[in-house]
């Protein structure tokens, strides 16, 4: 009798003291595209991903850290299934990877109002800078109608008269509506593509028939080497045509299967492997022992998530079950980003520089890119208080 | 902005696109025709003939042998997979058919990923077409495309000479007309199914091999120009070689003329979703006047 009274006491003891210790370890559900439209960018995220840590030693703030791989395949619905059964099953302490916009409608508010943390890796949708912003989202990567903007305001300083090229889905709305938000130039023509399309050559004829000296494309990730391709056969970029874009069109991932395409390409980034700082020297030298060739933006980003979870878990002690006390922590964004500064604006979007880089030929005989100027600073959401949050 | 030179780019851009669905119609035609098999795994061909032309494409750097050894492959795939796995469905309903076929389209895309990762494949155009084609002052256009189309015109010739003047043509076109006389005939049935499946994977392989450089080669690439496909062998008329020709064309200018014209009368948001449908509509259209397609001899 005695025996079970003290059992019983231990117990509620052990219930009580559960509370005030220290998670053991940090679990995380790391959702990206792994097939489908997406997975070129979900695959450099994993590389991001294991670039981080290695260099953490498997550890995020001291802390011991899972993660959980799964596969959203691009699809609005199979992301959200995996986000639930993340979080229901797994019991992850937060989400993080998110690769495609679509996917991160879809689990942006459910994931949410369900008190779950998500750090997104890659994707920047605009709604969700502004009045659908959450305390529970925090983007690292970049809003997506600000890297239009970069582009945008660079053009109005040297296009003649432009053809704007997009795709038809979220990021090439933001995209687009950016790019005619900031470019006062003249517009030649339009073209919306469906996503699925893979031949640009009645698109490209447009374009050489419109007379632009400018052409701006925002291309999907499985479209946009056939795209770069394309617009190298056509031979606009000898003829007088400069193409405007997004880092991504021509990158490390891609360079080596466009060939010479992309050489003369003016594209907007907010980081790429040739910036200077300290960080960014150790993350590329790091990124290219490992895989062989200098990261993309995608594993650089993903990588800027991990560094960022670490500085906030060791700032809170590795007390993660404390919610409101991690997410301030992450707010504070007080990390060595290889960007060389980095902060948040009150949507928990970055507040950062974007620069302009020009695609070239490097004495390795390998493309790279040159720096063509710095071409916004400390670039925040342009309607920040479209979101409610204040902090 | 509409001047001459943009509209003969855009009729080039046209009849290209129709060649290139033209070698996948024939073999889907044919296969329809002759074997009554409805094939949703047609689009597959084009797939892994696109993944092998780059991988030896990537091995040798010589465009020329990828090409040919991923022909061959494709057809000597088309034949083993008839042999293996299509016999039995013969007798079956075109619905058995098509869920055959769709689980051999999955097991495809599975298999590509397994030997060939999820990642696009890069495959670059041949040096020795990377150059334009000068019609005149103001008109150009690429090379390699102009190839695609010159390729699929001789592959389509080829396809006609051979129905025409070779025994094994003639029966080819026999069994198109009427299957039961020939089994009755005594001419052995089996092998000329398995060859015409054959031949219509390396046609459908052809258009995934010369596509290649030009489009990303990735899973399922083959799977969405199966639909158009379809509609191209109603159009022309199932069985009919020479219909699935002029549909092809018809229905690779209708494409490239609605997605450029639909637009400029309705505006971007109207007139792109319009433009995906035209093909559908033309097909309505068509169908309400010649229902059995326009050149099947009834």
């Amino acid at each position: 009798m005695r025996n079970k009274v003290l059992g019983v006491v231990l117990a509620a003891f052990c219930l009580l003291a559960n509370p005030a210790l220290a998670a053991d370890k940090i679990k995380i559900l790391f959702l990206v595209s792994l097939t489908g439209p997406w997975s070129v960018f979900g695959h450099e995220q994993e590389r991001g991903l294991q670039v981080a840590l290695e260099e953490l030693g498997n550890t995020v703030g001291g802390l011991p850290v899972e993660i959980i791989t799964k596969d959203d395949q691009g699809k609005p619905d199979a992301g959200l299934q995996q986000a639930t059964q993340g979080v229901q099953l797994d019991k992850v302490d937060l989400i993080t990877g998110l690769s495609a916009a679509s996917v991160m409608m879809a689990i942006a508010k459910p994931m949410s109002d369900a008190g779950v943390l998500m750090i997104s890796g890659n994707t920047g949708p605009t709604p969700l800078a502004r009045e659908q912003c959450t305390e529970n989202l925090f983007v690292v990567s970049y809003e997506a109608e600000l890297m239009a903007k970069a582009t945008a305001v660079y053009m109005s300083k040297v296009a003649k008269s432009a053809y704007l090229l997009s795709a038809d889905f979220q990021a090439g709305w933001d995209s687009l509506n950016g790019v005619k938000e900031f470019y006062k130039g003249p517009v030649a023509g339009e073209s919306v593509v469906p996503v699925s399309l893979l031949d640009f050559s009645s698109d490209l004829a447009k374009v050489r028939a419109s007379r632009a000296d400018t052409l701006y494309g925002f291309i999907t990730a499985q479209a946009f080497i056939g795209f770069v391709k394309q617009w190298g056969q056509s031979g606009l970029g000898n003829r007088g045509v400069t193409f405007h874009g997004g880092v991504w069109t021509a990158d490390d991932l891609s360079f080596p299967a466009e060939g010479d395409a992309p050489i003369g390409m003016l594209l907007a980034a907010h980081w790429f492997p040739q910036l200077d700082n300290p960080a960014n020297r150790k993350f590329v030298a790091a990124f290219h022992k490992k895989f062989g060739r200098n990261p993309a933006m995608q594993a650089q980003q993903q990588y800027d998530v991990m560094m960022l979870l670490d500085s906030a878990v060791r700032a809170v002690k590795g007390h993660i079950e404390d919610r409101t006390a991690l997410r301030n922590a992450l707010r504070k964004a007080d990390f060595a980003s290889a960007r060389g500064k980095f902060k948040f604006g009150t949507n928990q979007f970055p507040v950062q520089d974007y620069y302009i880089v020009k695609v070239v030929k490097q004495s390795s005989g390998e493309l790279g890119y040159e720096l063509v100027t710095k071409i916004l600073e400390d670039q925040g959401e342009t309607y920040m208080d479209r979101c409610p949050m204040r902090w | 902005m509409i001047d001459g030179p943009f509209l003969v780019e855009e009729l080039l851009n046209g009849v290209q696109l129709g060649l290139m669905l033209f070698l996948m119609a024939a073999g889907l035609t044919l296969t329809f025709g002759i074997m009554n098999l409805v094939n949703l795994a047609h689009g597959s061909f084009y797939m892994v003939a696109s993944y092998l032309a780059a991988m030896i494409a990537g091995l040798t750097g010589s465009f020329l042998l990828a090409a040919g050894l991923a022909l061959i492959g494709t057809l000597l795939l088309g034949a083993a997979v008839e042999v293996a796995s299509l016999r039995p469905l013969y007798r079956r309903g075109h619905l058995d058919q098509v869920l055959a076929t769709f689980g051999l389209t999955l097991f495809f895309n599975e298999m590509s990923r397994i030997l060939w990762g999820s990642e696009p494949y890069p495959m670059s155009t041949p040096s020795w077409l990377s150059g334009e084609v000068q019609f005149s002052s103001e008109i150009y256009y690429p090379a390699y495309r102009l190839a695609i189309s010159v390729v699929a015109l001789a592959a389509g010739g080829a396809l006609a000479l051979f129905i025409r003047y070779t025994k094994l043509g003639s029966l080819v076109r026999a069994g198109a007309n009427n299957r039961e006389m020939l089994q009755a005939l005594g001419i052995n049935i089996r092998l000329i199914y398995t060859f015409v499946f054959g031949l219509g994977a390396a046609l459908a392989g052809l258009a995934g091999i010369m596509t290649a450089p030009v489009l990303t080669v990735q899973i399922g690439v083959g799977d969405p120009i199966l639909i158009v496909v379809l509609v191209i062998i109603v159009i022309g008329g199932i069985g009919s070689i020479v219909g699935a020709f002029f549909a092809s064309l018809l229905v690779g200018v209708v494409d490239t003329f609605a997605r450029l014209i639909l637009p400029m009368l309705f505006g971007n948001e109207m007139g792109a979703p319009l433009a995906s449908m035209a093909l559908y509509v033309l097909l309505a259209l068509i169908l309400i006047v010649r229902p059995r397609g326009f050149l099947v001899d009834s």
